[in-house]
């Protein structure tokens, strides 16, 4: 059809005789590329039969296809696996409260339990609206910024942050509610909700567990310290030595 | 690209030429304009017409919306009967055949 520079065209009926005997047929492998990549409105269109031995493209679309489900089983074993194992580190803290209060319990006194399912009544509020963030953020994006994407992110984090509404007496101090709300939230799924409302606290959990040392700001700002500052205190060093 | 792959080489066995159906030239109308006719006949034209006449030679191609289907014909007639096949060395030349129908 390179009419606009040979200067000759197809005789319109040779065209249309063309056109009726191969337009609307398709080879099995044109037809399975298209239905992959728009797999709801690909056309059934009617597929060619192949004549004799197997086609080279539709064998190599075979294989294509049969690999990505190979690695596609393969990607989903692993998430699976991978979200399924709950850190224990991070579980810990709202696991052992939950066996003390329940010792408690047992002993009559329910306020360590009633805390408990407070702090849990609050964490599963919070993870419905971190579940119906991440819809809004990967929804129709048409009259809505990066800004109110993470808008909504920020006011699940907020709420997260809130303390939990107690009915009565509250047993545990709030840094110690503070931890028991990111443990809570790092053995509920989707795993990414954990780290999204309670990053720090998690991270300051895993610090603990790992036996790490935790240092003041004033302090990590000094380890690594700038060469202007070094430069100086080597001076006021060689003068105070000198003098 | 030169292909120095030893197993590969050995075995290639080149294929006949397949020639042109004698009857191609009729399957094609011309409508060759040389530069010196199209400049006869805008010459004639108003400013407006020329500048239009010479806009269509110059876009033509952009308003071609049917570019590439002898191909997929082709390649359904390859699919369908081998590259051998009448079918696929009518549809082959209909697409290529037009430089070998271009005198010289």
């Amino acid at each position: 059809m390179d009419a606009s520079k040979t200067g000759l065209r197809v005789k319109l009926p040779v065209f249309e005789q063309d056109r009726q005997q191969w337009g609307a047929k398709k080879p099995w492998y044109v037809w399975k590329l298209e239905q992959r990549k728009n797999a709801k409105n690909t056309p059934q269109k009617p597929v060619l039969k192949r004549e004799g031995s197997q086609f080279i493209l539709d064998a190599l679309v075979e294989e294509g296809d049969r690999l990505k489900k190979e690695v596609l089983n393969d990607y989903r074993r692993l998430k699976v696996q991978d979200t399924s194992e709950v850190d224990q580190d991070l579980s810990r803290p709202w696991s052992m409260a939950k066996t003390r209060a329940t010792q408690a319990k047992t002993q009559g006194v329910l306020g360590f339990a009633e805390n408990l399912e407070d702090i849990k009544a609050h964490v599963e509020e919070a993870r419905e609206g971190y579940i119906r963030a991440v819809a809004i953020s990967r929804g129709p994006a048409a009259d809505q910024g990066p800004s109110s994407k993470d808008g909504v992110y920020d006011k699940v984090a907020l709420f997260f942050a809130k303390r939990p509404l107690f009915r009565g007496f509250v047993f545990f101090s709030d840094d110690d509610v503070q931890t028991l709300k990111a443990s809570l939230a790092s053995t509920l799924l989707p795993p990414t909700f954990g780290f999204s409302v309670a990053f720090r606290d998690l991270c300051a959990i895993k610090a603990r567990a790992a036996g790490n040392i935790a240092i003041t700001h004033q302090f990590a700002q000094c380890i690594t310290v700038p060469n202007i500052v070094s430069r100086t205190l080597t001076q006021v060093y060689t003068g105070h030595t000198s003098t | 690209m030169v292909n120095w792959c030893k197993p590969l080489v050995e075995q290639f066995k080149g294929s006949p030429l397949c020639t042109a159906p004698a009857n191609l030239s009729t399957f094609f109308e011309r409508e060759v304009e040389c530069v010196t006719d199209f400049d006869d006949r805008v010459s004639l034209l108003k400013p407006k017409e020329a500048q239009q006449a010479l806009q269509k030679v110059l876009l033509l191609g952009l308003a071609e919306t049917r570019v590439g289907l002898y191909s997929k014909y082709h390649d359904a007639a390859v699919y369908e009967s081998g590259y051998g096949s009448q079918k696929a060395i009518h549809l082959a030349y209909m697409l290529v055949g037009f430089f070998f129908l271009i005198p010289c």
